[in-house]
């Protein structure tokens, strides 16, 4: 699988499914305030952001790193 | 037994003929309830066929990805970081990975520019003699590629300082191709001109479409990076069950790095189109809410002439049971009809046609959509509770009032006028 290869010789971390912001181009490398990335009331506004979640790691977490 | 088979053979004549004669009503009855069971298969085949795919592709994405977070945000990764994270007990590799966005105003589309693994390692290349028997040795394992031949030849072209290979959508969006060149303006507002070398395939477009491969040199110099940083940092351990113990031990020696296990790569992927994703709910909950009011519509009543009809019936010589039964095909015969058609109509829709009904919703504001065709992917559980959402209580729906219409006098279900 010509997309397995790839991800796995460019050590590639997501889908290029939504390319409109850069939290959304890689969901999962997303930080964990972009929700308020252009000031601190700032909600959310691109509109594959209605169909994405966080990241899993910012909201269920596997155990507590900190 | 080949009575009874004769028997409903004709009810369903019958039912059929008596749909055939309503033809607006029906037809009409037939697309809304095709247009509910289209788009709620469209949706979960979508989704199921994504999440799948996902779950094959990102297979191979790194083990443990380590940013640096400094006041919530991303960071550069200082190369000594690297020394440290390679001391910690069960990694067997760390590799740089220099990558970032560029936002083409010409286009209003984000690219990422990526360095392909062997020219990003040249920042630590001089304390890489360690490293390097660790890959060969591993290779096998994490690495199939190899650290010796070039990774990023395209039909023979390597990747060479000033030239790019870019993914097929930028291609399409730009309409450029190999040879031709690209002009970007640098950190300081320098121009620089890339020659494109290649494109990568169609075919890996669903994670390849926005992708720029670039060397090492050109990429610091476009960005103004300086050598001594990184993006971030892959790490591979020798024993997978470590992974996390792993991570957790570069957090505690590096509390400002934030480790993303390739587990957490996945489930994010795995609650994608989750349902209670906004934009999902809303595509449920008018469905459902369409579903109800029409199975509502059947269950409150029947019209004079249906009661009429049934009334005559019944004066012919139809028992409640044939009547019953004769109203039990119709709304198998509809349903099922709409079950079907709504079924394979999705599935054309999905992976033949792209998802064209979605397309507009899931480009959202990017000008750059990746043109993938999606492996299909069928769920045999969800086309079955899609079954039994559908199909059964629209069939019971028929029937109830049926029953209580085809239990009283004919003489008195005749009397009903007023049609």
């Amino acid at each position: 699988m010509e997309k397995a290869a790839m991800v796995k010789a460019l050590n590639l971390t997501d889908l290029c499914l939504f390319t409109e912001a850069r939290y959304t181009r890689n969901l999962s490398q997303a930080d964990l305030n972009t929700a308020f990335q252009d000031h601190p009331l700032s909600l959310e506004h691109f509109p594959s952001g209605s169909f994405t979640q966080p990241p899993e790691g910012i909201t269920q977490r596997h155990e507590s790193l900190d | 037994m080949r009575a009874w088979i004769e028997k409903q053979r004709y009810i369903i004549d019958f039912t059929i003929s008596s749909l055939l004669r309503r033809k607006v009503k029906n037809f009409g009855l037939l697309a809304l309830y095709t247009l509910i069971v289209f788009i709620l298969a469209s949706t979960m085949f979508f989704t199921y066929s994504i999440k799948k795919e996902a779950s094959l592709i990102l297979k191979g994405a790194p083990e443990i990805i380590v940013q640096k977070i400094v006041a919530g945000r991303h960071d550069l990764f200082p190369v000594s970081y690297i020394e440290t994270i390679k001391n910690i007990r069960g990694v067997a590799t760390v590799e740089s990975r220099l990558w970032g966005y560029f936002y083409d105003s010409l286009v209003s589309a984000n690219y990422t520019l990526l360095t392909p693994p062997n020219n990003a390692d040249s920042a630590d290349s001089v304390k890489s003699s360690a490293k390097t028997t660790v890959v060969e040795s591993e290779s096998g394992d994490h690495h199939g590629t190899g650290s010796a031949k070039p990774l990023f030849e395209f039909n023979g072209t390597a990747l060479e300082p000033g030239t790019l290979i870019i993914g097929n959508g930028i291609a399409r969006l730009r309409n450029i191709g190999k040879g031709d060149y690209m002009p970007f303006r640098a950190f300081d507002g320098n121009v620089l001109n890339f020659r494109i070398a290649g494109t990568l395939s169609s075919q890996s477009e669903l994670v390849s479409s926005d992708l720029m491969l670039i060397t090492e040199d050109d990429y610091r110099k476009l960005f103004g990076i300086d050598k001594n940083y990184v993006t971030d940092v892959t790490v591979i351990v020798n024993n997978p069950r470590e992974v996390s113990m792993v991570a957790s031990k570069i957090k505690k020696r590096l509390p400002e790095a934030r480790p993303i296990s390739r587990d957490e790569i996945l489930r994010t992927y795995d609650s994608i189109f989750n349902w209670r994703g906004g934009m999902m709910i809303v595509i449920f909950s008018a469905a459902v809410l369409a579903f109800v009011i029409f199975a509502w519509d059947k269950a409150s009543g029947l019209s004079a002439g249906e009661r009429r009809e049934i009334g005559i019936l019944k004066a012919v010589g139809w028992e409640t049971s044939d009547v019953i039964q004769m109203k039990f095909w119709e709304g198998a015969v509809v349903s099922l009809t709409a079950f079907f058609s709504g079924v394979i109509l999705a599935y054309i829709h999905v992976f033949f046609t792209g998802s064209i009904v979605f397309e507009p919703a899931l480009k959202g504001w990017s000008n750059l959509y990746p043109n993938f065709d999606l492996t299909p992917f069928v769920n045999l559980e969800q086309l079955t509770t899609l079954f039994f959402l559908t199909v059964v209580p629209y069939t019971v729906a028929t029937i109830v009032p049926i029953w209580r219409a085809a239990t009283i006098d004919p003489d008195s279900a005749m009397r009903f006028t007023g049609e």
